[in-house]
């Protein structure tokens, strides 16, 4: 047994001094296999970064979106009302004239309202101003979101008629939960924010908009973080209801707000969506057997992608937008069995002996600058888009088992670019309305990119074009 | 390392994804590795594992016990195994005619170190079977160097 000790530590002692060089390319096919393992991970890590990063934006706006959804008015309700008051009175403070405009609406599938109070302040040392204000001819309110609270204001074309008017307008605005009141000062900049927990009336905490305004009414409304309330005399109930919630308000033609017509102003939007199709590679080569090869043991087998959009959408209908798209082609080779002898010359994939199966993939990341022109019939959308493609990254990469033995690579990662610079795409639309800022979008699309994806000097080139449908989701700002 | 490779497997192309496969193993695991042991013991232990996965890819090793065998005696007799001076490549073409069960045995344990346990885990048999496997192995080599031993010796005395 020693004698075989001693052969085997002969044996163990050459096996050590022998050392073999391997052939160049495994330290490649090492290389590359290693760092797609990390960049899988990290694509996987973007993904989630991303999902994050979309849950956060809609766990954070949830309370916008709420929000602006409550403010849908059904015009037939009828617990609308509004309140006017206005009154002249010279007291020692010198107020003239003070009108408080009181209007309250239901909102929609909440028992919340909202109300707002807008009320002018006018001094005798200013007469002639105070009878154009008396008049109020041609005067607007403009109605905005802030921060998801609608909020009436004078519009621009009354500065100047008002620059010397102490003008106070506010906004009471109460739901489930607290009442809200802002007060702006005559350059429209928005100077307090009280809510109903600062707020007396009658020496109560004032817990509802008609206690304030009762309050308003009853000068007893104080608030405590020294904003001072406007006195305010009986009201006389003879306004019309004022438009608290849309768009523009005439006050000389103010009593149908449009009827309720909903008028289309530019507005931003934001889209996500999500592709399904195929592609073609539109193989070509110098010598036709070397595509027909690579042709003949290659299917199309689908794409897939996801793109996101910030556009505008103009109010005669155009709209731009842009964001970022990724999208997915793969290819499927399955040659199980078969034996497909290759020519001499270099498969543009692999240059062994055949193919067997594997698969191919294709990745793109594109910046897209879109351009489209919408029609809007009852609730139904159609129109047309087309979109100039800038590809900012390209990959194609896969693992097909090839030749007699079960030697295994990763492919193309010198055979094909790593951008393809410009592209095209062009698509129909067609849209469902959900509601007035959100909706549905089916899109059919053609896409194709102006450069080869196969670097020039690779005996097979492809092109990549890809057909696929794309669903969905707008949500329009206000 | 691509020694223990090209021994385990004749076929260079094997050999070539034994080494692949082996190095990405190596990398991917590196974090695993215990810096107070010998890092190229590891990365042997791990090669030769790929080249057994690779091996049991492509054939069904088969082994069988083979019992009472380690009572008997191996011995060189009046070889003197210091005398022969064995090249690795006479040791390569000596592996090489030993039936490939007892070949990958023989290489583990004799050659690169593994314990039975570490050989019976890689090639899912037990601890006696690569016990028994072994014996029959070195039994097979000793045939094989003392046929070599006579060989040589008459060629010398020819000359």
């Amino acid at each position: 047994m020693k004698d075989l000790e001693k052969l085997e530590a002969h044996f163990r002692s050459e096996a050590e001094k022998h050392g073999s060089t391997p052939p160049p390319f495994i330290w490649d096919e090492v290389n590359s296999n290693l760092p797609q393992e990390k960049k899988k991970k990290k694509r996987l890590f973007y993904w989630i970064l991303l999902g994050l990063s979309i849950c956060s934006i809609a766990f954070l706006q949830r309370d916008r979106f709420i929000t602006s959804e409550q403010y849908r008015i059904h015009q037939s309700q009828s617990s609308d009302s509004s309140i006017q008051h206005q009154s002249n009175i010279d007291s020692k403070d010198k107020i003239i004239d003070n009108t408080v405009t009181y209007h309250k609406q239901s909102i929609d599938g909440n028992n919340s309202e909202m109300s707002s109070i807008v009320t002018s302040t006018k001094f005798n040392q200013d007469q002639e101003i105070q009878s154009d204000l008396n008049t109020k001819t041609k005067s607007h309110y403009d109605t905005k979101i802030n921060g998801g609270i609608k909020s009436s204001r004078l519009n621009s074309s009354m500065k100047s008629k008002t620059s010397s008017l102490e003008k106070t307008i506010i906004l009471a605005e109460q739901n489930n939960h607290s009442s809200v009141i802002k007060r702006w000062d005559k350059e429209e900049n928005l100077t307090a924010i009280t809510s109903s927990v600062i707020m007396h009336s009658q020496n109560q905490i004032a817990t509802s908009t008609e206690d304030i305004i009762i309050g308003l009414h009853n000068h007893t409304v104080t608030v405590l973080d020294g904003l001072p309330m406007l006195r305010a005399s009986p009201f006389n109930l003879k306004a019309p209801i004022p438009p608290v919630l849309p768009i523009e308000y005439d006050l000389d033609n103010s009593a149908k707000p449009l009827d309720g017509v909903e008028q289309k102003t530019n507005s931003f939007f934001f889209e996500i969506s999500s592709l399904i199709g195929t592609h073609n590679t539109d193989l070509t080569s110098e010598l036709p057997v070397d595509s027909f090869y690579r042709s003949s043991s290659e299917t199309n087998w689908y794409t897939w992608g996801a793109k996101v959009r910030i556009g505008y959408q103009l109010a005669n209908s155009f709209s731009v937008k842009t964001g970022v798209d990724f999208i997915e082609s793969r290819d499927k080779f399955n040659f199980r069995g078969e034996t497909i002898l290759p020519s001499s010359t270099q498969l543009s994939t692999t240059g062994l002996r055949f193919f067997s199966e594997g698969d191919l993939t294709y990745r793109q990341l594109n910046i897209p600058l879109t351009i489209g022109i919408e029609k809007t019939k009852g609730k139904v959308v159609f129109g047309l888009e087309g979109t100039l493609l800038l590809n900012l990254s390209f990959s194609a990469e896969g693992k097909i088992q090839t030749g007699l033995t079960t030697i295994s690579r990763v492919e193309n990662l010198e055979i094909y670019k790593r951008s393809l610079g410009l592209g095209y795409n062009g698509a129909l639309i067609l849209g469902y309305q959900i509601s007035k800022q959100n909706s549905l979008y089916f899109r059919p699309t053609y896409s194709k990119y102006l450069s080869m994806t196969s670097k020039e000097d690779n005996d097979v080139t492809s092109n990549l074009s890809q057909y696929y449908i794309e669903i969905g989701f707008r949500r329009t700002m206000n | 390392m691509y020694g223990i490779c090209l021994r385990y497997h004749q076929d260079i192309h094997m050999a070539n994804e034994a080494l692949q496969r082996g190095f990405i193993a190596v990398f991917e695991n590196l974090r695993k590795y215990n810096a107070s042991g010998n890092l190229g013991g590891w990365i042997r232990t791990i090669i030769v594992r790929k080249c057994i996965d690779l091996i049991k890819e492509q054939q069904s090793l088969k082994y069988e016990d083979i019992e009472q065998l380690e009572n008997q005696t191996l011995e060189l007799g009046d070889i003197d195994p210091s005398s022969m001076q064995l090249k690795y490549s006479e040791i390569t073409e000596l592996l090489e005619q030993l039936p490939l069960g007892y070949k990958t045995v023989f290489s583990m344990y004799a050659i690169d170190g593994l314990k039975h346990s570490e050989i019976a885990e890689s090639l899912e048999i037990s601890i006696t079977t690569s016990r028994s496997q072994l014996f029959k192995a070195r039994k097979m080599m000793l045939g094989l160097i003392k046929e070599k031993y006579k060989k040589s010796r008459m060629q010398n005395s020819q000359l």
